[in-house]
């Protein structure tokens, strides 16, 4: 193989050289996805309606509050820390608002089956076809927040797009996660934590999966 | 960070940057030819071997040709290309870490294509790389042809084949990895 000097590829590199537009400012971007999220997420509520004992349910269980901010917080961290990890040099705001989403998981995930067995008031049980379900409709609430960050990713090309677009789908998992948790009139603390907690976990999965695929295609 | 935090270098590559940005030739050769001797630094730290940190080297200068459009200007220029350059000499050296593992001697294998042959480059050379090259998709196997095979540089590869270089270089090193697994397969 032949080996160039740096120098010669930087003059290769100039002699290439077009103009581009700078991305948008990464306020904007997230705004922007998280209007999306959140125009999804109004529209499921619409159309399927609150749940008929929201007030006394929120202002009576801990636990169905733990899961509403859990999602709040990994809603904000993940979807914050996706866009970040397109842009170089904002490694900073990526770590911190990692470290929100991280702590929203731990509400929903760690503090939520510590509750149900500390109180005796719910049944922790496996998973089943109605949780699959809640996690269907929260996909669906999520997909278009998800498509777009992924656009966004895909444009900046940043180190890893599965990672960038898992951590943004995850928060708009999540938004769309809030949403199912206002409309689902389940009364159980599993079904809480299966069907609306996991939405943006699989958000999140499926995503890095599509980003993984996409970057294979984009450098075929 | 703020911009007042930045240095009067970092404000004047900034300034070249933007240039850059807007498509001006002798503003992004003096950007990158002042990143040079930082970028030359940086990967020393990083290998010993002086071929090793020379590539380490060029992926750094395609990655902040990649991702130019990702800078904006109210931010300080210095975090921006100091992170491309962290991830891409850490991609460098995974690469690196890999390759090890399964190093053939490739580079005895190809000899560059002969005039009569320059139509059709892998019949000048060994018949298992002429056939594990047959299975490669098509835009890898021209990038291994045009570069290994033909000697060209990325740039006129890139050229010939209509694509941009930093397509090239990575359709070319997708191809070499590609091969190097097909052949070290055979040989164990």
């Amino acid at each position: 193989m032949t080996r160039r000097s740096s120098e010669a590829l930087l003059r290769e590199l100039a002699a290439d050289l077009q103009p581009v537009r700078p991305i948008p400012r990464l306020r904007s971007v997230v705004a922007a996805i998280a209007l999306l999220a959140f125009a999804c997420a109004a529209a499921l509520l619409w159309r399927k309606g609150l749940r008929p004992d929201l007030v006394p349910v929120v202002s009576g269980d801990a636990l169905y509050d733990s899961v509403a901010i859990g999602m709040a917080a990994i809603g904000g961290g993940a979807l914050v820390a996706g866009i970040a990890a397109c842009v170089p040099g904002r490694e900073r705001t990526q770590s911190r608002a990692v470290r929100w989403a991280a702590l929203g998981a731990a509400l929903a995930f760690v503090v939520v089956p510590i509750g149900v067995a500390a109180t005796q008031r719910h049944v922790l049980r496996l998973p089943d076809a109605t949780d699959f379900a809640c996690v269907a409709t929260g996909l669906v609430a999520s997909v278009l927040a998800a498509a777009a960050s992924l656009v966004f990713g895909w444009r900046t090309a940043p180190r890893s797009l599965a990672l960038a677009a898992a951590l943004a789908a995850a928060g708009a998992g999540a938004v769309g996660a809030m949403a199912v948790h206002a409309v689902c009139p389940s009364p159980e603390a599993s079904h809480w934590l299966w069907g609306h907690a996991c939405v943006p976990v699989v958000a999140g999965l499926l995503a890095f999966g599509t980003g993984s695929t996409l970057r294979r295609l984009r450098f075929r | 960070m703020s911009a007042r935090e930045e240095t009067p270098a970092e404000v004047q590559l900034g300034r070249w940057m933007e240039a850059a940005q807007r498509g001006e030739t002798a503003a992004y050769e003096a950007l990158l030819q002042a990143l040079l001797p930082p970028l030359r630094d940086f990967a020393r730290h990083l290998v010993r071997d002086p071929n090793e940190s020379e590539d380490i080297v060029q992926s750094v200068l395609l990655s902040i040709h990649r991702s130019r459009h990702t800078w904006r200007s109210e931010h300080p220029f210095g975090p921006w290309w100091r992170a491309i350059a962290r991830n891409a000499a850490t991609d460098a050296l995974r690469r690196r870490a890999r390759r090890a593992q399964r190093e053939i001697a490739l580079d005895d294998a190809p000899e560059p294509a002969t005039p009569e042959s320059a139509d059709r480059p892998e019949a000048a050379i060994d018949p298992a790389l002429a056939a594990a090259m047959k299975t490669l998709p098509d835009a890898q196997r021209q990038a291994v042809e045009l570069v290994h095979l033909e000697d060209l540089s990325m740039a006129e590869a890139a050229e010939r084949a209509g694509v941009r270089v930093e397509a090239m270089k990575t359709r070319s090193h997708r191809g070499i990895a590609a091969l190097r697994r097909l052949l070290g397969g055979k040989a164990s």
